[in-house]
């Protein structure tokens, strides 16, 4: 299994495990089975990091966005959308790409040898489900459905949120014996969700991403106007579809460059023949 | 350049108005708060 290879592929994985130990360097979390407590957890990090993983120093956006919206005080949030447009105007999905820590771990577990399934049937339909999620369970459901002291439930993270299950629910569990007497059917729904993304991503490249994250969504609706960007040069493109190929989310990046689903891996940049896509930050 | 970004710049401006206007309605402090203890419903046990 070829974890490091050379070129952008292991540039990016640097990023990501760096940035991952960054924003999760709260150690003694890990051996405690407790969190960090802090100040610096007002701010959010750009990707998707669970604020109850053991070691996070900062707050997932996507959570927090559930916590304020959810709140007795506000029913938007200026602060956490505010957040996200500043990162998505300047990034975009660069974030999935190289900032995320859940997309890290989808995309080690897709190193496992295995026949690798790129396209089918109802892919570009399922995609649609990451938006849906985002409107329904992150904005919707904490707005509208209010417990007897008036707070609404972060019911993303409550129902669906595989990355904090793995990053907060299985180590805070495993090492805190007060939390293993409560773990019940919730646990074991969110333990089997998380499998079910663990074993699409052997076959299919992070099936999290393009299916269900609305962090990504949120991000991809930037693609298109964020500094960073990706421009084909029409004089060089014979639209000969290798960068399609080499693209693990099947982007047709010569029609489309930045496209919502792009995550700014690079690769069709890196294996172009014609050398005809650039990145740039300014258009 | 400036023309082609416009509605890059637009969206900064916007991102930064709301951004700091979220820090003057001090929303930071509910995030603070939920994210300072550990979130049951997160770790799928609330």
């Amino acid at each position: 299994m070829n974890i490091i290879r050379k070129g952008i592929g292991n540039l990016r994985f640097m990023v990501q495990l760096g940035f991952t130990a960054i924003s999760n360097g709260y150690l003694i979390g890990f051996t405690k089975g407790d969190i960090y407590k802090g100040a610096s957890k007002r701010i959010c990090v750009p990707g998707l990091n669970c604020y109850s993983c053991p070691g996070a120093i900062a707050s997932c956006p996507i959570g927090s966005l559930q916590a304020v919206v959810g709140s007795k005080n506000y029913k938007f949030s200026f602060y956490i959308i505010g957040f996200l447009m500043i990162i998505g105007a300047i990034l975009g999905r660069f974030v999935c790409g190289w900032l995320c820590p859940f997309g890290l771990v989808q995309d080690l577990i897709h190193k496992i040898p295995s026949r690798k399934i790129k396209d089918f049937k109802l892919d570009k339909y399922l995609r649609y489900i990451k938006f849906i999620i985002l409107g329904v369970f992150v904005i919707g459901m904490p707005l509208l459905i209010r417990g007897e002291l008036g707070y609404g439930s972060p019911w993303f993270c409550k129902l669906i949120c595989p990355s904090g299950t793995l990053m907060a629910g299985i180590p805070l569990v495993s090492m805190n014996p007060s939390l293993q007497r409560t773990t019940g059917f919730l646990f074991g729904w969110k333990i089997s969700i998380l499998i079910i993304i663990i074993l699409a991503s052997v076959f299919i490249y992070r099936p999290f991403c393009k299916y269900i994250c609305p962090l990504g969504a949120i991000y991809g609706l930037f693609n298109k106007f964020s500094l960073y960007s990706y421009e084909i040069d029409t004089d060089l493109c014979n639209s000969c579809g290798v960068c399609q190929k080499k693209c693990k989310m099947n982007v047709k990046v010569y029609e489309d460059p930045n496209s919502i689903e792009c995550i700014r891996c690079g690769e069709c940049i890196e294996n172009c023949p014609k050398k005809a896509i650039s990145k740039s930050a300014i258009r | 350049m400036i023309k082609d970004k416009k509605i890059t710049i637009l969206l900064l401006i916007l991102g930064i108005s709301f951004f700091s206007y979220g820090i003057i309605r001090k929303e930071y402090k509910t995030v603070e708060k939920k994210s300072n203890i550990i979130c049951l419903e997160c770790i799928g046990i609330g």
